[in-house]
This record gives C-alpha cells, structure tokens and sequence, in this order.
C-alpha cells in the first residue's frame, strides 16, 4: 500500500509520461495500470450507481401509486357529511397516529417515516392523512409524481424531510378527493446508499489491494531487468564474462546476444591492446636503433674535432638526434592515447587522494630542462590555506601527472623566451597559465581535437597534447577549459575543475 | 676493464651498443637468442647483463627466472620496448636490477651499467678520473695534478655532472636542470661563470665549449 500512495502524486505527470516515447517500461506500465484501474473501476461503479438508482426508482415509485391506489379504493367517501360539517365551519380531518401503534409480530427491517399520506376534499380541506401526510400541501392542479425541483413545494418544506409526492384525484374533473402518497426521499437515498456502499466498497478494497499487488509484480518482474542493467553500468569494456542473472524468457536472448558481444567487445579491446603493444614494439626497435647509432655519431664527431669551431657535420648529427626524439614523442602520446582511450571510467583500485604538491614537483621538476632551454620561468602557487585543500578529488597519479605535465609542456613550447609559467592550485580547479601572447579566439574550440596544430607554428609537436590532457581530465570526470587571459594581461590559461562545479574564476 | 653480456636480437642496435660500451672502456660480449645467451652468462664471468625481453628461441623474462633460480647474481639491465607499467613489475619481481625502455641515450645505459657494477661491488661511489683531474664523490673533493682545488658547491655539481658523462655535450639547461632545479629564478649567464670559474682552476681548455649547444669535456685530456 505504501508504494502504491508512492505512486498517486505520479498521476498529474503521467499524462506526460505516456506521450513520451519509450521511458522506462516499468515505469509506462505502473502508470497505465495504476491509472487505468481505477478508470476502469471508477466506471463500473457509475453504471451500476446507476442502475440501482433507476431500479430503486422503479420499485419505490410502483409502491407509492399502488398505495394511493388502495387509498382511493378503501378510504370511506363522507362527501356528504363533510359538506355538513364544513358548513358547520367545525370540520376535523382525521389524523391517523399511525406510528404510534405496535405492530406485533416480525417486522423485517422496517422504517419509521417511510411513507405518507393525505386526502383533501375538491376545496382543499384535508379529510383525513396521517402524521407524515399532513404537513403535504394541497396542490388541486397536479396529476402524478411531483418533481419537487421545478415546484414551490421544496421551498415550503424543511431540508430533511424531502418527500417524493404523487397526487390523483378520484374523478377525472377535478370535482372529487385529492389524494397525496409521499415517500420520504432520505429513506429512499438511505437505500440507495446502502445497496452501493454494499456493492463498491469491497470493490474499492479489493482494488487497493489488487494495485499493490500490480507494483509489487511489476517491481518483482522488472527486478532482473533492473540487476542486469546495474551490472552493466558498472561493467568495464574489457570484462569479457557473461552476465549470469536468472532472467524471464523473454529477455534471454537479449541476455545471451549481449554476452556474445561481451566477448568480442572484450576480444576487439584485448587484440588492440596487443596490436597497441607490438606497435611500440615495432616502432621503438627502429627509433632505438637511430638513436643509438645518432648518439655513435655524435660522440665520434666530439673526438674527432678538438678545434672549437661550428661544425657543420655536429649540427646536422644533432638535427638527427632531435627528430628521432620528436618521433619517439609522437610515438609515446600515441600509446598513451591508445590505452587511455578505450576506458570509460578509471578502475577504482587505481585511485587514490594525492599529495598535489609532491606530484606537482615531480612534474615541474620533469619539464624544468625544456623550460631552461627557452629561459621560461616555472613557478607554482597555491591558492588555499592549506595544501590539504587543493582540490580533494580521487586520481589516477601517472595519469594526473601527465595530464599536467602535457599543459605545462604545451604551454613551454608555445611561449616565447623568457616568460613566465604559473602552475595555481586551487580549492576547485588546478590553472597552468602563461604571459605568453595566447590563442586566437576562433582556435581555442579546437585545441582539444587530435593533431590540431594551429597554422603557421615553428614548434615542434605532435598536435595529441591537448587532446590527451583532455581525454585523461574526463576519465577524472574533470573538464578542461581553455581561454585567453583579460586584457590588459595577455596569455593562455587552462583551468581543470570539477564537471559539476566549474571554478568561476 | 668490465665486461657486459649483451643478449639482443636486433643487430643494428646491438651494434650501437657494442660499440658505444667499447668507447667508454666496456667488453661487450652479444647474444642475438635466448639459448645462446642464457648459456654464455652460466659458462662465463660478466660483470652486468643487458637483457632484451622479446629474444628468439625463448623470452627474456624466462631467461632471467632460470638464472636467478640457479643463483646466478650478475646484475641484469633489462632494456625492452614493453612499456606497460606491468611489464616494468614483472620485470623487477623476476629479478631485474634496473629497467630501460627503449629508445634510450647511449649515455644513459653507460651510467645504469656503471652504478649496478658498483652497487654490486659494494662501492656507493668511485673515483674518477680524466686526465688530470680527479674527483672523489664521497667528500666531493677535487684534485688537479695531484694538488686539491678549491671549488664552490656549484662548481663541483657541474664538474660531477660532466666527469659522470664524460663523451656528452651539457647544454646551458641540462645544466641548469640539474644545479638549480625548477624553483630557482637565476641569472642568465649563471653557468657562463661557473664554467670560466672551472677553466681557470683545471685549465682553460679542460673543458670546451661546442658554440650554441653546450659544453663538454676536452677528449684529448682522457687520452693521455
């Protein structure tokens, strides 16, 4: 029953929810049933309301003509006498006290105030009636039932004793008695709401009942719905085992085509991660190999000219040295972009609360050599109180740590000589921010896309530092956002914050 | 004279490495299989092993576990293209001593080799020597034709770092990377001075200057 009161303020959205294509199913069919049962039962009710109040009608309304039928068989005519008694201005209807005799005997489940009855003269004067019957008005005009809204009569009665009034005269020109039979039309009410309470209220009960019944069914028939699609949230693309659940007919197929495709999904992540790894295989042997023989070459030249001179064969040894190291950049973003990829969120186990500041002079301490080439000041401030407050979010450190190391690395590379690079941990957001000369407005959408290198660039780069930073943020649940820093100031600023509150400033 | 087992397959970096070990005073003794080379280091006396781990005829890994379960100890520099941070345990936990991924500096397998041969032999730090110079890494005192030389803390950090990489060239950064770290804002001309400081106290020409790239040690010097 509680679920089912859970579910009656749903009925002003469920309107909304059936016109809307394909919600959840449990929820469309607890709104349809829960809805439509009662509908359903509210319209059987109305009918047979309904009929019960014409039968009830029927009977009551044949008793009371059959009762003024007896009366104007059995009532004694005294025309006569009562002229001489009304000339005598002493005329005395007679009132019969009938409540007041006992009946003996069984007397079923009868009512008092049931029935009444009148019988006036042609001049209105009451010959006789009892103690219900002569409070009725005389009305010489009417034949038949009086409908009591359409007459004066309602008014001239008090609210409770409402009477259903059928009046016939004796003879046909309005010359003879005036009879009156009236029911009381609280008793008949009486009936008709006993009979109904009678008939509806089990109704009603048996309906609570039966809805509660429907959502404990419901919730138990979608419960292996509802596990398996639990089971699925948490699954991680490279879980290759079937899901086991005890789940109805109907949805096995279902069941066992997903984990048929578990199985690919996991074979296809497992052979790229293979490929992903005999690819750095294949492509490091060849840069080792270059690399080796590239610093050979060097050492070798270094022996053989002692002369302090520019030397041309130095120079181009080192042009090799530097694009066999861009290639091996290139390569190692790639592998990260290929494992990072395919992960939709990070293995729990992996995570873990870091010490921001240690990590970040890991970092800092990483990129200080390629900062030192171009004179690039590193510096790092912290924005709280304390450090413990720098933003108290679950990381995977090797990750974070190249995430932040890809920002500052991006930052150096784009600066000119001599500025200066802010590392600002905060409450809420982590900034790497530079007094360089920033991005133009129209390219900082697209920094984030792979091998994006805005034109006309003189560094070297391989376009997926950015793209990495902003893949490893979202595995964090994090966002990166880019922006050029507010004139007069000029430079770049790259804010990682929390998805559901971004930092303002 | 040291003596390295090398166990790689590829010839073109073997050769590169044969090499570049013979030019800084090393044996090299190469391998190109696993058999060959897990025999050799039972047979004969290295004083480290380079182990490549995707060899012919078995795998590095397994190469590895043998020796160590007969209690063969030399220290074994494992230089692999395998990545993966569980390689890297694996690795270590089959009883690797250190752990290159390729591509790598020559300079840099020099430096692993040597400091596993001496963390073998129980020594933290040896002497070195080129030319005239000496320096003794434990109380960082440095001697010019016998004779000890006054020199600043920094002057001895830039003297250590080029005296342990003899054959590279030391750019004005990875200098400064070293000295300084990424905290300290210094003057630009910083290493200029140590540097000018350095050849008047060991020679002018102990240490030479390849214009627009670095400094390096004058190779004539070790020769003598």
């Amino acid at each position: 029953m509680t679920c089912l009161i859970n579910y009656l303020p749903n009925f002003s959205v469920f309107y909304l929810l059936l016109c809307e294509p394909m919600k959840s199913i449990q929820q469309r069919l607890l709104n349809s049933l829960l809805i439509g049962l009662p509908l359903l039962w509210l319209l059987t009710s109305s009918f047979i309301a309904w009929r019960f109040w014409h039968e009830i009608n029927e009977i009551n309304d044949t008793q009371i003509t059959q009762v003024a039928r007896y009366l104007i068989g059995v009532a004694p005519k005294e025309n006569d006498d009562h002229e001489q008694i009304d000339n005598k201005k002493n005329h005395k209807p007679k009132i019969y006290a009938l409540k007041s005799k006992q009946l003996s005997g069984d007397l079923g489940e009868a009512e008092d105030d049931y029935m009444g009855f009148a019988i006036w003269d042609n001049k209105g004067r009451l010959l006789m009636a009892d103690e219900n019957g002569q409070s009725f008005a005389f009305l010489p005009d009417q034949h038949g039932f009086l409908e009591e809204y359409d007459s004066d009569y309602q008014r001239l009665n008090p609210f409770s004793k409402r009477w259903r009034l059928f009046y016939v005269h004796d003879d046909h020109n309005n010359n003879g008695r005036v009879i009156a039979v009236g029911q009381n039309l609280k008793s008949r009410q009486e009936m008709i709401t006993d009979a109904m309470t009678v008939q509806v209220l089990p109704m009603l009960i048996g309906l609570m009942a039966f809805m509660g019944l429907v959502v404990w069914l419901v919730r138990r028939g979608f419960k292996p719905l509802t596990q398996i699609s639990l089971a699925l949230k948490l699954r991680q693309p490279q879980d290759d085992s079937p899901i086991t659940a005890d789940v109805p007919k109907e949805i096995q197929p279902l069941v066992t085509a997903l984990n048929v495709l578990f199985v690919k999904v996991a074979d296809t992540l497992a052979r790229e991660q293979r490929f992903t790894a005999d690819a750095s295989h294949e492509l490091r042997s060849p840069l080792a190999a270059l690399k080796l023989q590239a610093d050979l070459l060097q050492q070798q030249l270094l022996q053989l000219t002692d002369i302090e001179d520019d030397n041309q064969l130095f120079y181009h040894a080192q042009k090799i040295s530097h694009g066999i190291e861009r290639a091996t950049h290139l390569v190692e973003q790639l592998l990260v972009l290929a494992k990072i990829e395919p992960q939709q969120q990070l293995p729990p186990e992996q995570l873990q609360r870091p010490d921001w500041l240690e990590l970040t002079d890991i970092v800092l301490s990483d990129v200080n050599r390629l900062a030192r080439e171009k004179r690039i000041q590193l510096k790092r401030t912290v924005n709280c109180d304390h450090p413990a407050d720098i933003l108290p979010i679950l990381i995977n450190p090797v990750l974070f740590k190249l995430l932040i190391r890809n920002l500052l690395d991006n930052a150096i590379r784009y600066c000119p000589e001599g500025a200066l690079i802010e590392l600002q941990l905060g409450k809420n957001a982590i900034k790497v921010m530079d007094n360089g000369n920033g991005v133009k407005p129209e390219q900082l959408t697209r920094l984030s896309e792979r091998f994006y290198r805005p034109a006309g660039q003189s560094q070297l780069g391989s376009g997926l530092g950015l793209s990495i930073a902003n893949q490893i943020a979202e595995l964090h649940g994090l966002t990166l956002q880019f922006a050029n820093r507010v004139a007069p100031e000029s430079g770049f600023i790259v804010t990682i914050s929390d998805k559901k509150a971004p930092a303002k400033n | 004279m040291a003596r390295i087992l090398l166990i790689e397959d590829d010839s073109t970096i073997a050769e590169g490495i044969v090499l570049g070990l013979k030019s800084h005073g090393m044996m090299v003794d190469w391998f190109g299989d696993a058999k060959q080379g897990e025999l050799a280091l039972q047979d004969g006396m290295f004083d480290a092993v380079l182990l490549d781990l995707t060899l012919p005829k078995g795998d590095g890994m397994t190469v590895l576990r043998n020796w160590r379960s007969k209690h063969i100890d030399t220290p074994v520099l494992i230089i692999t293209a395998r990545d993966a941070i569980a390689n890297r345990v694996a690795g270590l936990n089959a009883g690797a001593d250190d752990y290159l991924v390729k591509p790598f500096a020559l300079d840099e397998v020099v430096a692993r080799l040597q400091a596993l041969m001496r963390r073998c032999q129980g020594r933290s730090q040896s002497e070195v020597r080129y030319g005239d110079v000496s320096y003794q890494p434990d109380n960082q005192q440095v001697f010019y034709q016998g004779n000890m030389v006054e020199l600043t803390i920094k002057e001895v950090a830039i003297l250590e770092q080029m005296l342990t990489h003899p054959k590279q060239i030391h750019s004005r950064a990875s200098l400064e990377d070293k000295l300084y770290g990424w905290q300290q804002d210094i003057e630009s001309n910083a290493i200029e001075v140590h540097i000018h400081h350095l050849r008047k106290k060991l020679g002018n020409d102990f240490i030479l200057t390849k214009r627009g790239i670095g400094y390096y040690l004058n190779p004539a010097y070790n020769q003598r």
